[in-house]
């Protein structure tokens, strides 16, 4: 590879779960740089998502956009990434200005990158500025240099596949000798050519003997990495992990592991065995509870879904009896993976590949597009993982247009070609046409909420019908908020779900508040009051998670013995205990689960204020489809009427409802945005914001935020005067 | 009286069946279906602590009384990715 920079540096030694150290590099003038963190950094900002988020809120502006040379990627563990003896601790956030939101996304990613980024000496790598040609960066503890190097040049469809070039690349830079001392995050041409792109995160298994792949998937991380040519960042250090975080009490480390270990091994098989099922075990319990997204979210049900069920998976496609995790010393290992698949269709077909996945996402955004197949999930999985695409997004963007055919705003003449529900040839040319910026592929890159717009456009022009009227009814069924694609949940009978999409800060994806079965299954949020603490409490405690590098689900997914008897068993405190031990014997605190809670509120608060800053933090952006509250059209009402008459009913509280089943809809549909209104008010006061969704001055002096920044931000909005006067 | 045990994931996939039914006395109670289907599979993973119990749908109980044409699942608990 030609060097176009070089540093010689000393990888410096991690001490309680920190470096103290992060990189940056301006891809623009080609600068290295290490810097160490002031000194009370760590303690405010935690990790991973905190020190994106105050990279981020420090080094760009309202005016920063995803292509905007200041615009930081960011990709940093936390103190508790990389411990081999705790399950879970290879999770990094890729942080940024996304290109669908225009404002803050971060995407939690597995795999070995983390883990040797830190042991290389950096808490965080912070990624500036353009280059004027596609670039590797070289992070190599190894030999004491960081590197920026011209990517190297290979065939054309090698050059289009973030996994085909990761691995050409990998075994380039190691002379063909792969092991589990290098990993990379790579992209691919689906992140040049869309909106949605992702970042791979790849590394060596030794069992299966190849490179094996994680995404950060959500928001277009890829896309923003690409777009600063950076094609693959790699990472390589020989030391061994075990015991490198150097934890102030590594007794009480192992300790704090070993019980999580043990509540893994004898919990999981007893629940939903995510160890040999992985997470595709999901799609059986999504599809009995109507919550399945099928037809973009139309109907949670479907009678050929039990072809994409996990068994199936499991016995067709699953390697069996091999650990899968994506890092050292997870017993969880959910991430479940098959070899020596035969590609069917596009530009591979007739290649054998290795396939990580799928994620029971992937299956749920194929059911999103009205398809049952388990092989063509299998190859769906591939190719976005191959191009670089987030399986969800481009399912959804999909399911969207499709949708729009059926309810005529768009036909196959716009199109080229018959895009209809669970015709897999016609979802198969778009996912190409995607990736690759060809034919009606253009348009699908943009995502949902971009393409409603041209949808509009397109309508009014051939119609003459007014624009608000076409944008309003296209509103009820494109599935995004903030400009997010929903992710796999119909949230429709599920009023606490409903916020935890809507409020979501990065917008609509469950990783801050996954509600569904406590409230609609469990019924355990009845009222408002019990909803706005979930979506306060969980959203807390999953940015913890975040911030700190670990995995939510050896917490969130197996469900300690113990927990059945405490105040609030979906909140699993008995495993949590084991985590806030971890945490304190690691960097050597004291701290209780609600000093957790008060760390994650910081960040969340910091996120928030990102999101005014970027317009996209009031009421108004909570905003969330008439779908995902109810019934939008007609024929979903129909689908689960006796549903909806009897939660109609119960509404009414014993007046008559409505004879005919139209009139009902109308009113479930009227009821159900009258609920979501309360929902918003219940919540925005538990938090302590106001209103319009805008945190007070007191909560934000609370968690010292209230730098010039914010004030100025606060100012805009009209609340420093009733700062003033409390100060006063 | 005839009621149905309903299994989901692993369970349909051990018991090779998405649902049984069963004959039980007035007066029975899930946890004498629950006893049943244990005999009646020893190798099922069905530990109360360890799920969820639904009758017809709804969150229930061991305690809960069965009655005639009663559909019950344990269902394992799901917190999300």
């Amino acid at each position: 590879m030609k060097i176009i920079e070089s540093l010689s540096y000393n990888p410096g030694k991690i001490k309680g779960g920190y470096t103290d150290q992060i990189l940056k590099v301006d891809l623009g003038s080609s600068d290295i740089s290490l810097i160490k963190l002031a000194p009370g950094f760590k303690e405010k900002y935690v990790g991973g998502r905190g020190y994106a988020l105050k990279l981020i809120w420090d080094g760009t502006s309202g005016d920063t956009r995803y292509d905007s040379p200041e615009n930081i990627l960011v990709m940093a563990s936390g103190p508790l990434g990389n411990e081999p003896r705790f399950p879970g601790s290879g999770k990094f956030i890729v942080g940024t200005i996304s290109p669908l939101t225009d404002t803050f996304v971060d995407s939690n990613i597995g795999g070995h990158f983390a883990p040797l980024l830190k042991i290389c000496g950096f808490d965080a790598l912070a990624i500036s500025g353009i280059s004027n040609r596609d670039v590797v960066l070289i992070v190599d503890a190894d030999r004491g240099v960081i590197q920026i190097a011209e990517a190297p040049a290979a065939d054309k469809q090698t050059d289009q596949g973030a996994l085909s070039y990761g691995d050409v690349l990998l075994k380039e830079f190691s002379k063909g000798v792969l092991d589990e001392n290098i990993a990379a995050v790579t992209n691919g041409i689906g992140a040049a050519n869309t909106r949605f792109g992702i970042i791979n995160s790849l590394f060596y298994d030794r069992r299966r003997k190849r490179l094996r792949c994680k995404q950060a998937g959500r928001g277009g991380t890829g896309t923003v990495m690409r777009h600063k040519g950076l094609r693959a960042v790699i990472v390589r250090s020989s030391l061994s992990r075990s015991g490198i975080n150097n934890p102030v009490d590594s007794k009480a480390v192992k300790q704090a592991g070993a019980n999580l270990k043990k509540v893994i091994s004898q919990a999981d098989p007893q629940q939903l065995r995510l160890s040999s099922w992985g997470t595709p075990i999901l799609v059986e319990y999504m599809n009995k509870y109507h919550i399945l997204p099928v037809q973009n979210y139309q109907y949670g049900q479907h009678p050929d879904a039990k072809a994409v069920f996990a068994d199936v998976f499991l016995k067709r496609y699953f390697t069996k009896k091999t650990p899968d995790g994506c890092y050292k010393g997870c017993n969880l290992a959910c991430a479940k993976g098959a070899e020596n698949v035969t590609l069917k269709h596009g530009p591979h077909a007739g290649r054998k590949v290795g396939i990580d996945g799928p994620e029971y996402e992937t299956a749920g955004a194929v059911t999103c597009m009205g398809i049952f197949d388990p092989h063509f999930i299998m190859e769906y999985n591939w190719y976005c993982d191959e191009y670089g695409l987030d399986t969800i997004s481009m399912g959804v963007t999909a399911s969207f247009l499709m949708e729009c055919v059926q309810r005529g705003y768009l036909s196959r003449e716009d199109i080229g070609y018959e895009l209809v529900w669970g015709n897999m040839e016609s979802v198969d040319r778009l996912v190409h046409e995607t990736a690759l910026a060809k034919g009606f592929g253009k348009i699908c890159a943009q995502g949902v909420h971009r393409v409603k717009a041209w949808v509009a456009e397109q309508y009014v022009a051939k119609t003459g019908k007014a624009l608000d009227e076409v944008v309003s009814e296209l509103d009820k069924f494109a599935m995004e908020t903030k400009g997010l694609e929903f992710s796999m949940y119909i949230t429709k009978e599920s009023l606490a779900q409903q916020g935890g999409y809507g409020f979501a800060l990065k917008g609509p994806q469950h990783d801050e508040a996954w509600l569904i079965f406590i409230d609609q299954v469990n019924k355990e949020l009845p009222t408002f009051e019990a909803k706005a603490k979930a979506l306060k409490w969980f959203p807390l405690i999953r940015t913890w998670f975040n911030a700190v590098g670990l995995c939510k689900l050896p917490w969130i997914d197996v469900r300690h013995p113990e927990a059945a008897k405490t105040e609030n068993p979906a909140q699993n405190q008995p495993t949590l205990a084991y985590f806030v031990q971890y945490l304190n014997a690691t960097v050597g605190c004291n701290k209780s689960l609600q000093d957790v809670l008060d760390d994650s509120e910081r960040l969340y608060l910091l996120q928030k204020l990102i999101n005014l800053r970027h317009g996209k933090g009031t009421r108004l952006s909570d905003k969330i489809p008439l779908r995902a509250m109810g019934p939008a059209f007609f024929n979903e009402y129909q689908d689960r009427s006796d549903y909806y008459d009897e939660w109609l009913a119960d509404q009414v509280g014993g007046k008559e409802v409505p004879k005919t089943a139209e009139a009902r809809h109308l009113l479930v549909t009227k009821l159900r945005e009258d609920a979501y209104k309360k929902l918003c008010d219940a919540v925005y006061k538990h938090k302590g914001y106001t209103p319009d969704a805008i945190p007070l001055p007191e909560i934000l002096e609370k968690f010292d935020l209230l730098d010039e920044q914010a004030v100025d931000l606060l100012r805009e909005f009209g609340l420093l005067e009733k700062k003033r006067r409390l100060s006063n | 009286m005839v009621v149905s045990m309903q299994f989901h994931g692993v369970q349909r996939s051990l018991t090779g069946t998405h649902e049984i039914q069963m004959t039980f006395l007035k007066h029975s109670r899930v946890r004498d279906l629950l006893e049943h289907v244990k005999a009646c599979y020893p190798d099922l993973p069905i530990n109360e602590d360890d799920f969820l119990v639904t009758v017809n749908d709804n969150v229930s109980t061991i305690d809960h009384i069965l009655k005639p044409n009663d559909k019950i699942a344990f269902l394992p608990h799901i917190g999300g990715g």
